[in-house]
């Protein structure tokens, strides 16, 4: 042993020179046995955690002395520590890090202290947790994932929390491992959120103002065998509140406000054994009755032990479990509101009722596919309300059929069946959804005018007769009336009024003209002397060409004064321009950009002129 | 009128609409104001629109995101641009009438 000693302060020397302790040294105001394993220093006045701690030590009680802070790291160097006990100090800050360098801790005793808040910075790094206290301290709120860091621990003390105010729906997240739970005397109202509390076995709720127990407060608690809810100021406890409490063995529902159960509560707590019920106001009627008959089956041998009658004054004071149905008159329970055929829109909410007299019956829903549903029961979308409503939060077409609900007391049982029609999405039902617009639309006053010009454009036909004497074929004629068309569109498109550009507008269109009627010539001219040329070589060409020897015949005229443009046009076409010219500022129109060359309708008419004159070919082709 | 199927009195089929009101203003030269309201019954997701220039079903995320051009608005042949601050859309016919709508 002493070997081992010496082979330890060898080992630890380093850590010990910082602390400044020996491995047995004991501080001043602690007593110190199995070799400073254990250390004690209670009511010693002491206001900080004395340095000098041994670093041998596995069980450290400071309990009853006036600390009031516990600082960061001051227990870094008792690596072997295991049992923490800071009970009965002063305690209102604990640091963050102030429990840092503990691995081995398994309990902490914080209980009877001043804290105001759950220290859940200073649970980082305890990984072997096992036990925390924290009773009595004026604890106002546990937040979310208050104890996320200490998954480890088994059991949990939040008893007289006197100051609890509010409590997270999150607050015991993590707590995968925790066995047992005290949260009695915290004046809660409501059972706090438990479900993350899966291996759960203990749970203490008493001495709180509950009032009322409602089916889903244990959800998920299925390993829950003790419950205790003694002096909690139990008034109600809805239908089918335990049901999820499928491993419950003990139930202590003493010293409650509770008149009456509800049929068949104990029925889906196939485990349930030990039941104290007493002093509670029961009132000892019809809706006792399945009690008694549980009572008797399930504690046979103890049947007075738990509850007493307190009213009608005939029974009171006579165990509920030595009653029987001689000492009543029951009858069958009546469905006050029954159930009503729907027609129902997928996706809708849908009710059916279930009413009954007294809400000490069981209901119970019978659905189409044969399922039981409960008030207990937990469907995505539909639940039984606590008094007897089937709910559809969103019924599906699936959900269509006949829905049976049974209720039932000692007497026996009713039901009330109604049909659910759910049809396929018709929203029409769910609700219209309205668009409201406002459409300005402004007209330009040429708009219905221009309409029709562009459909038949009034100048065509004596621009067709214009270009009959100047261009080739009825073809290329043709292709002439498009260019004049566009730039009528141009015009509606482009709004300028200036008498100015119309004449601007009128001279290049003019110009255009004038070199489009100088092209033709050139180009018949070349035409003409190919033609001369090839008939010298053969004397039979195609018949159709004289048509156009006919028209060159008075060509020459036109191309022949290359001087003025102006001149060079033939009257009647300078009579057609003019003419347009009227037409357009009639109207009010005007051409913006308009430029032959940058018309591609325009520059087709090119297109076959150019064609004839680089083959004869071509020119036939063009032709026909 | 949009082609609304009408079951019950007041009751239209999914997927239909009707115009509720129409107030068609000409009284100003050169312009009509059209302010109209349509009601429609629209699958879950969809929402009462405007398409190809009748009321209509549209996807509830182009009138929440006011990206109006994409439930297509306006005629076949004509282009729809979006105002400025996502008020409502622009049609342009290609004879360069535009229609403006604004959403209210």
């Amino acid at each position: 042993m002493l070997w081992k000693q010496g082979l330890l302060l060898a080992l630890w020397l380093p850590s010990l020179a910082l602390a400044g302790t020996s491995p047995t040294s004991c501080p001043a105001a602690c007593s110190c046995s199995n070799q400073a394993s254990r250390v004690i220093c209670t009511r010693r006045e002491l206001v900080e955690v004395p340095e000098s701690i041994s670093i041998n030590t596995r069980y450290l009680n400071l309990q009853e002395n006036n600390i009031q802070v516990i600082k960061t790291d001051t227990f870094k160097h008792l690596r072997h520590l295991e049992i923490l006990q800071l009970s009965k100090n002063l305690i209102r800050k604990i640091e963050v890090g102030a429990f840092n360098g503990l691995p081995n801790l398994n309990t902490l005793e914080l209980f009877d202290n001043r804290l105001t808040t759950v220290p859940t910075q200073a649970f980082e790094y305890l990984s072997k947790l096992r036990e925390l206290w924290l009773r009595n301290n004026p604890i106002e709120s546990i937040p979310s994932y208050a104890f996320n860091r200490v998954p480890s621990l088994r059991r949990l003390d939040l008893g007289e929390l006197k100051k609890l105010e509010y409590i997270s729906e999150a607050a015991f997240e993590g707590l995968v491992n925790l066995r047992y739970l005290n949260l009695g005397m915290c004046n809660l109202k409501d059972i706090p959120n438990l479900t993350a509390l899966v291996r759960l076995e203990e749970l203490e709720l008493s001495g709180n103002r509950l009032d009322m127990i409602r089916p889903g407060s244990f959800q998920g608690l299925t390993s829950l065998r003790k419950l205790w809810l003694m002096h909690a100021q139990v008034a109600t406890i809805e239908r089918n509140a335990f049901d999820d409490l499928k491993s419950l063995e003990e139930l202590n529902l003493s010293h409650n406000n509770l008149m009456s159960l509800p049929h068949d509560l104990f029925t889906p707590l196939h485990r349930l054994e030990r039941v104290h019920l007493n002093h509670n106001p029961w009132h000892c009627n019809c809706d006792v009755l399945w009690l008694s008959w549980w009572l008797k089956e399930t504690v046979p041998n103890n049947t007075t032990c738990c509850a007493r009658c307190h009213a009608p004054p005939s029974l009171k004071g006579r165990y509920i479990g030595e009653l029987d149905q001689s000492h009543f008159t029951c009858y069958a329970p009546v469905i006050v509101e029954p159930p009503t055929d729907l027609n129902v829109t997928e996706g809708m909410a849908a009710e059916l009722k279930c009413r009954t007299g007294t809400s000490m019956t069981s209901v119970n829903w019978l659905t189409p596919n044969g399922t039981l549903m409960t008030h207990g029961s937990y469907r995505v979308r539909i639940s039984v309300l606590h008094d007897g409503t089937l709910n559809f939060t969103n019924v599906t077409v699936q959900d269509t059929g006949q829905y049976t609900c049974m209720v039932t007391n000692s007497a026996g049982n009713t039901t009330a069946s109604a049909t659910l029609n759910v049809s396929a999405v018709d929203p029409a039902t769910t609700g219209y959804t309205y668009f409201t617009t406002v459409t300005v639309e402004t007209m330009e006053t040429t708009q219905e005018d221009t309409v029709p010009t562009k459909k038949e454009p009034g100048p065509t036909p004596s621009w067709e007769m214009t270009y009959s004497t100047t261009s080739l074929t009825p073809r290329s004629t043709r292709s002439t009336e498009k260019p004049f068309t566009v730039p009528i569109t141009v015009v509606t498109e482009n709004g300028m009024k200036d008498l100015d550009d119309v004449m601007k507008t009128t001279k290049i269109i003019i110009g255009c003209f004038v070199a489009i009627t100088f092209m033709a010539a050139v180009m018949l001219i070349v035409f003409y002397k190919l033609r001369k040329q090839h008939q010298l070589h053969k004397h039979h060409g195609p018949t159709r060409t004289i048509e156009i020897i006919n028209v060159e015949d008075e060509l020459p005229a036109a191309a022949g004064a290359p001087g003025d443009s102006h001149l060079a046009l033939p009257a009647l076409e300078h009579d057609h321009l003019n003419h347009y010219t009227a037409f357009k500022t009639h109207y009010n129109n005007n051409a913006g950009a308009l430029n032959c060359s940058k018309n591609p309708l325009l520059n087709s008419i090119h297109e076959p002129l150019l064609f004839k004159s680089s083959s004869k070919e071509n020119v036939q082709e063009t032709q026909i | 009128m949009m082609g609304a199927r009408f079951l019950k009195e007041g009751q239209l089929a999914a997927g239909t609409c009707e115009i509720v009101t129409l107030d068609r203003d000409s009284s100003q030269p050169r312009r009509t104001i059209a302010r109209q309201t349509a009601r429609c019954a629209c699958k879950k997701g969809q929402i009462a629109g405007t398409t190809r220039a009748r009321p209509a079903c549209v996807d509830a995320r182009i009138i929440k995101t006011k990206q109006w051009c994409e439930m297509l608005p306006c005629l076949e042949g004509e282009g729809c641009d979006l105002l400025i601050n996502k008020s409502g859309w622009t049609c342009t016919q290609p004879g360069g009438r535009i229609k403006t709508t604004t959403v209210s």
